[in-house]
């Protein structure tokens, strides 16, 4: 059918007129590089193009829930990671050991998911937590490595490392922020939903088993696909406006 | 010749974005995902305080503000109350809305306000997302603004009972259609392009292993594949088929002769994803989302109903 006789037909909308059409492409084009924006610099992008065009458009991003990377299962499927906590009480000898993802508990398994992605987050976010004197290390050769490109003439060279140190210095300090109030508030909802007045919080993860592992009969599940739990940081609730850090 | 040339881009332009189309697939669609958002809503009811709640959830509701370059405009109706009773109301609202969506009642509203609980619900949950929620959000974004309430709804089902046969049969092609379905199909090729693009940096999609690597991963396991460790020739082939179709997707997809066979393909990868990896939420989203390119005119023929040409391609 041509394009003339399908607007004929009655009762069918008719193609918006030319201005219109105009202004709605100018429309769709910009909120198709918005939504482009978002793979593109996220989780990598380019720091001259992609990553501050992104900025530029975060507040839409963020208003429709866009911006997102996309990724599924890249770069390699990764090791899994579970939450544990243990918790232990004044007035009673044992003590309460719980996990999350735990296909025992949460179900449906959409809940699960949840749970499980709870604690991903809570490890991506541990693992990218630079260690303090390892950080100003970093911290200290940006400077130099600036310094040194300043002293031979290099401005814009020297700005862009200089701006670079000033990220990271943020990032690591909202990251550390993040992660300490994070982690304070699964306390806080761990203790008041099982009881206690100590908690302990870390992560284990989970390797994937090798075909030459199931072909010794070996279980996904099995301990050795599990590393040793990494303490992530001990709670008390001494304190009746909130937790206070113990160590 | 060159104004020749850019005529004819010009007139594509046109018929590509701005041809009426008619609402058949899209109204399958808003049922599809209206129950995927009142499911995965419905779920949120079970730990509705742990996740919620502004004071005394599991994750803080300002955590999100604490990303750096993250604003105010990450916004969630959480923020607003510290009131159980609101929280619940709200969400009870918020299943309504979902309820009415997927059925076609006031979808205009509906709609509109279903995709405002969306990203509002994922903004406070920030932390326990994955890319269920992601699909969520823009195929309900673009459902919104179409005419996805005009067929298989309350809303065409009150407008028959209230126009007379003279009126009845009309065609029912809208630009706005063509518009949500044009971008739904384009941010559909975007996702599933860097979703391959991502793999194709990744050492196992290389080396044939990662199809191993999702279905051993004892987290994800639901249904046990590990008996083809026996086969790790077919791993391999599945692995390579399956970054080659993800990368491939967004230009074949729209050709005449591979676009049936992409559609299978997905069918075959996302429902293999939700059973074998327990995420059959986030294998039927993106199944879903993929009957936007069904034509209106198959669909059609396969309902056994007669709307015509649709002309649409």
């Amino acid at each position: 059918m041509t394009e003339q006789s399908d607007d004929n037909i009655e009762g069918q909308q008719q193609k918006p007129s030319r201005t219109v059409r105009l202004i709605l492409s100018a429309v769709i084009v910009a909120y198709l590089c918005v939504v482009l924006l978002g793979p593109m610099s996220n989780p990598i992008g380019s720091k001259d193009f992609s990553i501050p065009l992104a900025a530029k458009v975060t507040p839409l991003h963020q208003a429709l829930f866009l911006g997102h990377g996309y990724r599924f299962f890249g770069p390699d499927p990764a090791p899994s990671h579970i939450f544990e906590y243990r918790i232990e009480s004044d007035s009673e000898d044992e003590e309460f050991i719980g996990k999350f993802p735990d296909r025992e508990i949460h179900s449906p398994r959409l809940l699960y998911h949840r749970w499980f992605m709870l604690s991903e987050s809570v490890y991506t976010d541990q693992v990218q937590l630079i260690d303090d004197s390892e950080f100003d290390a970093i911290i200290q050769q940006l400077s130099a490595e600036a310094e040194a490109i300043r002293l031979r003439g290099e401005l814009p060279n020297a700005r862009g490392l200089i701006q670079e140190r000033e990220r990271l210095v943020v990032d690591q300090a909202a990251r550390k922020a993040r992660t300490s109030h994070l982690l304070n508030q699964l306390a806080q909802f761990l203790l008041r939903k099982h009881g206690g007045d100590r908690i302990e919080l870390s992560l284990r993860e989970r390797l994937i088993a090798a075909p030459t592992d199931v072909e010794s009969r070996i279980q996904l599940n099995h301990p050795q696909f599990l590393s040793a739990p990494r303490s992530i940081g001990k709670f008390s609730a001494e304190r009746v406006d909130g937790l206070e850090v113990i160590e | 010749m060159i104004r020749d040339y850019f005529a004819s881009l010009i007139t594509a332009w046109d018929e590509f974005w701005f041809r009426p189309r008619s609402s058949n697939v899209l109204a399958i669609m808003r049922i599809f995902v209206g129950s995927m958002l009142l499911y995965t809503h419905v779920v949120w009811t079970l730990e509705l305080e742990t996740f919620f709640a502004v004071s005394e959830a599991a994750v803080p509701h300002d955590f999100r503000t604490m990303f750096p370059r993250i604003n105010s405009f990450s916004w969630s109706h959480f923020d607003w109350f510290d009131s159980k009773i609101w929280l619940w109301g709200s969400h009870c609202l918020a299943l309504i809305t979902f309820f009415l969506f997927t059925i076609g009642c006031w979808t205009r509203l509906s709609g509109i306000m279903a995709f405002l609980f969306v990203v509002s619900y994922a903004n406070r949950a920030l932390g326990t997302l994955f890319g269920l929620d992601q699909i969520n959000a823009f195929l309900t974004c673009y459902l919104a603004f179409s005419h996805c309430g005009s067929q298989y709804s309350v809303d065409a089902w009150r407008k028959r009972k209230s126009t007379d046969n003279s009126e009845q049969g009309r065609g029912d092609k809208f630009v706005a259609n063509t518009i949500a379905t044009r971008l739904i199909q384009i941010h559909l090729c975007i996702v599933y392009l860097f979703a391959g693009l991502g793999k194709v940096q990744g050492n196992s999609w290389w080396n044939g292993e990662a199809i191993w690597g999702t279905l051993a991963s004892y987290e994800y396991q639901t249904l046990d594949m590990t008996w083809l460790h026996e086969w790790m020739w077919l791993v391999n082939i599945v692995t390579y088929a399956t970054v080659a179709w993800e990368v491939s997707y967004a230009f074949l997809i729209w050709n005449r002769l591979t676009r049936p066979l992409y559609i299978v393909i997905a069918a075959f990868v996302h429902i293999g994803i939700g059973l074998c990896m327990g995420m059959m939420t986030f294998g039927l989203i993106m199944l879903y989302a993929n009957i936007a390119f069904i034509e209106p005119c198959w669909l059609a023929k396969i309902l056994n109903r007669s709307v015509g040409d649709s002309g649409d391609s």
